[in-house]
């Protein structure tokens, strides 16, 4: 009878890993206030090691779920506690809310929330079923000012220090400004696209050269300015707060495109339309652009106001600098008699090949400007 | 293509830049009062609002939990294995001051673990285990189950440790010395390997002491001598257990590999499987070896009807790639790969460097992967991965562990040797 027992062991052990995943559960928490709000995403199996799930058959209706939730609840509530700076534990409020699939199949969401009365919360400790899976974690995703934050409890490691809310609101601005100036200037695409909008502006006047010429040509370049501004910040709040999302792939391509519009249209002129409008209507798929820097840093959603307006603030105080750095060298070219015209057809093209190579990268995914 | 004249700016290719095309004081402002552009202005922006709710419409319902409004819906499904007659005994059985009963659970659900791929089963069997984990002189069962889960998790060198503690207080028990030989091996301590094998005369079958030398002789350099004993024995004990004779096949089957006889061993695995279907070792080795030949479509048949693991779900997702196909395994792999990433485990740094390596073709980011999973085990496996890696990323220094392990192990695998020649390696000869 050994022997039949050997030779099991044996394929066991021919080392080769067993797989799908281990227990996890995900927890994202969100500090308001003095509350902590968020969810926990449970298995379905993990749940019916916590109790009976239902009537011993291997489908699980929403019923099951619902009727089992006192149950649930009471575990979880003693299972997943926070307390404040006193160590008095914060009173929590889970409820079931729903039913979500993860890459392992069916989870249960319970939505929680914690009230730590006047103090902030400080440690969270986590331990359910520790004792029915030693195996199990909780990745958790904690929003805060800075950023989202990454950690995994388990029974090795079942508590987790909250940081105190920590950078001022002027600092979270700051450095939100410092985020949205950097993005500008590191996206070419949007500069690329400023520029070939104001372009004809810039080099097309009259031929007189005078300095109120010149004022008027940059007071030219405001209403575009203003205008792809206004229209980019309206969907970067619309994405950012989660109202609008679209796949970043088809934003990319959609800028791309715009580029090579724009570009073109310079040209050869064939969309009808007025720079400024122009300029909105294009800039409405720039905003959808910039919002990924910021819906990936998984901030809070109040910490997401200050984030928000200081981070667009950076974006137009990048685009102005680029603008003021070379409008008096392309004021300077349209000026000298064979190269404005020049400038503006072959800088467009230049704008639109570039476009188009964008466009070709993002729609099939393959990398022709090495980077 | 009619510009009204007083609109926006537009270059004219023969009156140049300098004529006068627009009034500077109507392009700063925008002309809201030219006709045509006025209409364009309207659709514009109609057109812009329309897309965007449809847009905010689209967009509300992604993610986010659901909510069912029917009790009697249907919101998921729980493993079957939960109702297995014999874990659902064990189970019973279970007696809280009973550590044997506490073994016998916890092998149930290795058991399960192996035959569904499903990685909960090693923390449940934990779980069984774990009030016996500070226990002075626990039972050999409850010991034997402990080193072999934590063998499961790749803790080779806390189940070596387990088995010594064992082995002393029980010299005569074979499953340990088994479990020792091939912990040994994984970590390319032949020596011990093999003496945990000779440890095994006399306690088993004779079949089983055979495979065990053979398959440490394979790595060591002396493939076709274990091959004709190992033919030898199988022959000789027809009469063994199918499981038993199937783990000889299949180490005949890797025996092949070492000699380079790719279609060989393909057919050895073949053989293994059909005596023990539910082996999923045999069936992974008979695919692997298809893929080595070419024949993606082969691999498919052998892991059809295999539950979903990692090591089969990586299979299916080269071999798709290799019939140009998608069947949707990579995404699967690829979103269990970073599942397993977030809880910052290394036991599938296997699975994930071959994946990098083979389905994304992205060797820098196998680079570090196949580096940890070889600190950890070293089968030939494990050394094809580092060198292929290193290969690809033309750097020696990286696959260095891999060729020290082809010195020292003096194995002949043609392959691994052609690979460490290609690195400007000199070729492995002699004795061990």
């Amino acid at each position: 009878m050994k022997t039949w027992w050997l030779a099991l062991a044996l394929f066991l052990l021919s080392a080769q890993a067993v797989a799908h995943k281990s227990s996890d559960a995900y927890l994202r928490l969100e500090p308001r206030g003095q509350e902590l709000v968020g969810r926990l995403d449970v298995a379905l199996r993990d749940l019916a090691l916590l109790a009976p799930l239902g009537d011993g058959a291997d489908v699980v209706r929403w019923g099951d779920v619902r009727s089992a939730s006192p149950a649930l609840l009471r575990e979880l509530a003693s299972s997943l506690q926070l307390e404040s700076t006193a160590n008095t534990p914060c009173s929590a409020h889970p409820t079931l809310d729903g039913v979500v699939n993860h890459s392992d199949g069916p989870y249960a969401v319970f939505a929680l929330r914690f009230d730590c009365g006047n103090a902030s919360p400080l440690r969270l400790r986590y331990h359910l079923l520790a004792q029915q899976d030693p195996d199990h974690r909780a990745i958790v995703q904690l929003a805060t000012a800075r950023g989202a934050e990454h950690h995994v409890l388990g029974p090795a490691e079942p508590e987790l220090m909250l940081a105190a809310s920590g950078d001022g609101l002027f600092a979270q601005l700051w450095t939100s400004i410092g985020r949205g100036f950097q993005h500008i200037l590191e996206g070419t695409d949007h500069l690329a696209f400023l520029l070939v909008l104001v372009l004809p502006l810039l080099v097309l006047r009259r031929a007189t050269r005078g300095w109120s010429e010149r004022a008027a040509t940059l007071a030219g370049m405001l209403p575009v300015i203003t205008s792809f501004t206004v229209a980019h910040s309206l969907t970067l709040g619309l994405a950012t707060f989660g109202l609008v999302t679209l796949p970043s792939r088809l934003v990319e391509c959609a800028i791309a495109l715009s580029v090579v519009l724009a570009a073109v249209d310079n040209v050869r002129p064939m969309l009808r339309a007025e720079r400024w409008v122009l300029a909105f209507g294009l800039g409405l798929v720039h905003g959808f652009g910039f919002s990924s820097a910021l819906t990936d840093l998984g901030l809070p959603r109040l910490a997401l106001f200050t984030a928000l307006a200081g981070f667009n603030f950076g974006v137009e105080l990048g685009q102005l600098l680029v603008l003021c750095a070379l409008a008096p060298l392309l004021l300077w070219l349209a000026e000298q008699p064979r190269f404005g015209a020049p400038t503006l057809r072959y800088g467009s093209l230049f704008a639109a090949a570039f476009g188009a190579i964008w466009l070709a990268e993002r729609a099939f995914d393959v990398n022709v400007l090495a980077r | 293509m009619i510009q009204s004249p007083s609109t926006t700016p537009v270059w004219d290719p023969k009156s140049g830049p300098s004529a006068p095309i627009a009034d500077d004081s109507t392009a700063a402002t925008g002309t809201l009062a030219g006709g045509l552009s006025a209409r364009w202005t309207a659709r514009l922006v109609v057109g812009g609002l329309t897309a965007l709710l449809m847009l905010v419409a689209a967009g509300s319902g992604e993610s986010g939990p659901r909510r069912p409004t029917d009790d009697a819906e249907v919101v998921g499904r729980l493993p079957s294995e939960r109702r297995d007659p014999r874990l659902l005994a064990a189970q019973r059985a279970k007696r809280d001051d009973d550590p044997r009963s506490a073994a016998a659970l916890a092998r149930e659900h290795l058991r399960l673990a192996t035959s569904t791929g499903d990685a909960r089963h090693l923390g449940l069997a934990a779980a069984a285990l774990a009030p016996w984990s500070a226990a002075e002189a626990p039972p050999i069962e409850l010991m034997l189950v402990r080193a072999r889960l934590l063998q499961s998790r790749h803790d080779f060198v806390g189940a070596r440790l387990e088995l010594s503690r064992l082995l002393t207080r029980a010299p005569r028990e074979p499953e340990g010395w088994m479990l020792r030989a091939t912990v040994s091996a994984v970590t390319a301590d032949f020596i011990a390997a093999r003496e945990s094998c000779r440890r095994l005369e006399g306690l088993t079958l004779p079949l089983l002491v055979t495979a065990c030398i053979s398959a440490v002789d394979g790595l060591t350099g002396h493939a076709a001598e274990a091959t004709a004993e190992l033919k030898r024995a199988v022959d000789a004990n027809a009469e063994a257990p199918a499981e038993v004779r199937a783990w000889a096949l299949v180490t005949l089957a890797e025996l092949a590999q070492r000699r380079g006889q790719d279609r060989e061993a393909l057919d050895w695995f073949r053989q293994a499987r059909r005596l023990a279907p539910h082996d999923g070792y045999a069936a992974v080795g008979e695919a692997d070896a298809a893929l080595d030949l070419g024949e993606a479509r082969t691999a498919v048949d052998a892991l059809a009807g295999r539950p979903e693991d990692d090591a089969t779900l990586l299979r299916r997702a080269l071999a798709a790639r290799a019939l140009g196909v998608d069947d949707g395994s990579a995404a699967r792999l690829r979103e269990r790969l970073a599942a397993q990433r977030l809880r910052g485990e290394t036991l599938h740094a296997r699975e994930a460097a071959r994946f990098a390596l083979s389905v994304d073709g992205d060797a820098t980011a196998a680079a570090p992967l196949a580096v940890k999973n070889f600190e950890v085990q070293r089968e030939p496996a494990d050394v094809r991965l580092l060198l292929e890696v290193a290969r690809e990323l033309r750097d020696a220094r990286l696959a260095e562990p891999a060729l020290r392990w082809l010195a020292h192990s003096h194995c002949e695998d043609p392959k691994l040797t052609a690979l460490a020649r290609a690195l400007g390696a000199a070729p492995v000869k002699g004795e061990p």
